[in-house]
């Protein structure tokens, strides 16, 4: 008994893609889970969520010029599991008119397209070139997740935006200054600078609007749950929004030992930026303990709890509002408890997220 | 046998759970079929009972996840685990590359022949086009 395909496996065209050394744009990378929604690889999604927005990434040889301690992407990771992970999984490269074709065949389950860069030179002017092709022939709105350290211009936005992107993101990913030098700049010995990534968000702002420019953050680098609301309520005031990641050890990273944030702490990140985004609260209206835990959100939050809305996966919105980009199962393994919901928690799941939230808390805990 | 896409040896039976079966003597050797293995996608970790374990049919014996999925493996049949595939353990990535050969997953030394239902290839046809059309019309 042997496996008798008669015809190559995608593993097989992807890997022969990358044999003949071809970068964006002619090819892109795909997120696993835009993989398998556009059937270009097999696989289920666990409880049956379905990924309402397609996550591209751009591709070279020379690979991202950055250095984030806990990145997939950077070059000083091991050998061994370089190139093999990206937020978690894989991210299988295709050429980018199949990924187009795909996508236009596709496009009525979607909701949403977003193209990141990575820190490398032409990233810009591909980036440009791949937004206009999206926009003309797709009719799905367009996130373009930024590598501000290649941006210095106003008028650089301002062509990311004429070229379709009506969403930019800024991927701060840290809470301070400290931490992001000692993960992203001179601690790695990389090139990215905290004040020039706050200085295009700001200029980001001016250009697509209030509430079209998102801040991804990252819960459990190293900051406390003090800190990391301030940054929320930072955000917030400069008219844009926080999207949370929970910190997930990439294998052969500098990072791969460090511990994931506790589910305490997540959930009330998420639940401090639900309210603090959709302005039910501020961050100093909010208690902190001694240990800069959040310990009371300054109001009744159980209506917020009970929705499970603050518990969903915090990502760019569709034309309808509603979140489109839910990136299922991108922060944790499948069927362990998820971190971010990529589909509207059930009962059962709202009964498990009152118990999560409060844990981990030093001292003065307030039981829902 | 080829059903849509994929591949069924005819000399094989088959459960509802995508598992293949082959019997040897009293002792039956389990595995994930093709469809099973395309449909989980690209398998990163496994979970398998020890040898010598004792298991009733039906039961669940073992995971195993994907990127994005988890689900289980089963024991068709009541008896005792006699072999595990330690290969598989070490890259369970030869499931989704050889599912009916180096794939092969757990035996089974079996003591009765309670068991669940199991199909032969023409069996699993009709099953599977079914389940193939009702997969289908969910996703309308």
């Amino acid at each position: 008994m042997s496996n008798t395909h008669d015809y190559r496996s995608q593993g097989e065209l992807t890997q022969e893609i990358e044999e003949m050394g071809l970068e964006s744009p002619e090819v892109i990378q795909t997120s696993l889970a835009a993989a398998m929604t556009l059937g270009l690889k097999g696989g289920t999604f666990y409880r049956d969520a379905k990924l309402t927005c397609l996550n591209l990434l751009l591709t070279y040889k020379e690979g991202c010029q950055g250095r984030c301690g806990y990145c997939g992407l950077e070059q000083k990771r091991s050998e061994k599991t370089k190139g093999t992970t990206f937020i978690r999984v894989a991210w299988p490269t295709y050429s980018f008119d199949l990924i187009l074709e795909r996508t236009k065949q596709y496009q009525s389950s979607l909701k949403r397209i977003c193209l990141s860069m990575i820190t490398h030179k032409r990233a810009f002017e591909d980036s440009l070139n791949l937004v206009s092709r999206l926009h003309r022939e797709v009719n799905l709105p367009i996130s373009i997740l930024c590598a501000p350290t290649l941006i210095h211009k106003t008028e650089d936005l301002q062509k990311l935006k004429e070229a379709g992107a009506d969403q930019l993101g800024v991927s701060i990913d840290t809470a301070t200054a400290e931490i992001f030098q000692k993960y992203r700049g001179k601690g790695v010995r990389g090139p990215h600078r905290w004040d020039h990534y706050w200085e295009i968000l700001r200029k980001g702002v001016a250009v697509f609007g209030q509430g079209q420019v998102s801040v991804h953050l990252i819960v459990g680098l190293g900051e406390s749950e003090q800190e990391m609301v301030r940054t929320f309520q930072q955000v917030h005031d400069l008219g844009a929004v926080v999207h949370l990641f929970s910190f997930y050890p990439e294998p052969g990273s500098a990072l791969s030992e460090k511990a994931a944030p506790s589910l305490g702490q997540y959930r009330r990140m998420q639940l401090a930026r639900y309210l603090i985004m959709n302005d039910l609260a501020k961050a100093t209206t909010m208690r902190f303990n001694s240990s800069e835990q959040v310990y009371d959100f300054g109001m009744d939050v159980e209506p917020f709890v009970a929705s499970g809305q603050p518990f969903r996966t915090s990502g760019c919105p569709g034309k309808d509002g509603e979140t489109a980009c839910n990136r299922p199962y991108g922060n944790e393994r499948p069927g362990t408890t998820l971190a971010n919901y990529p589909f509207i928690p059930n009962m059962r799941d709202v009964e498990q997220i009152r118990g999560e939230l409060y844990v981990g808390l030093m001292e003065g805990v307030e039981q829902l | 046998m080829k059903i849509g896409e994929w591949h069924f040896p005819e000399e094989l039976h088959y459960d509802e759970h995508h598992q293949w079966l082959k019997r040897e003597g009293n002792t039956i050797i389990i595995g994930l079929t093709d469809y099973g293995q395309y449909t989980r996608g690209d398998i990163l970790y496994l979970s398998l009972p020890e040898a010598g374990t004792q298991v009733k049919a039906g039961e669940a014996v073992g995971s195993l996840e994907t990127g994005k999925w988890v689900g289980r493996f089963y024991a068709p049949q009541t008896g005792e685990i006699c072999a595990v595939n330690a290969e598989v353990l070490e890259n369970a990535r030869l499931i989704n590359q050889d599912p009916y050969g180096l794939g092969w997953l757990f035996k089974i030394k079996t003591h009765s022949s309670e068991g669940q239902m199991l199909m032969t290839v023409e069996q699993l046809k009709v099953w599977l086009d079914r389940e193939l059309e009702r997969e289908k019309a969910c996703d309308v």
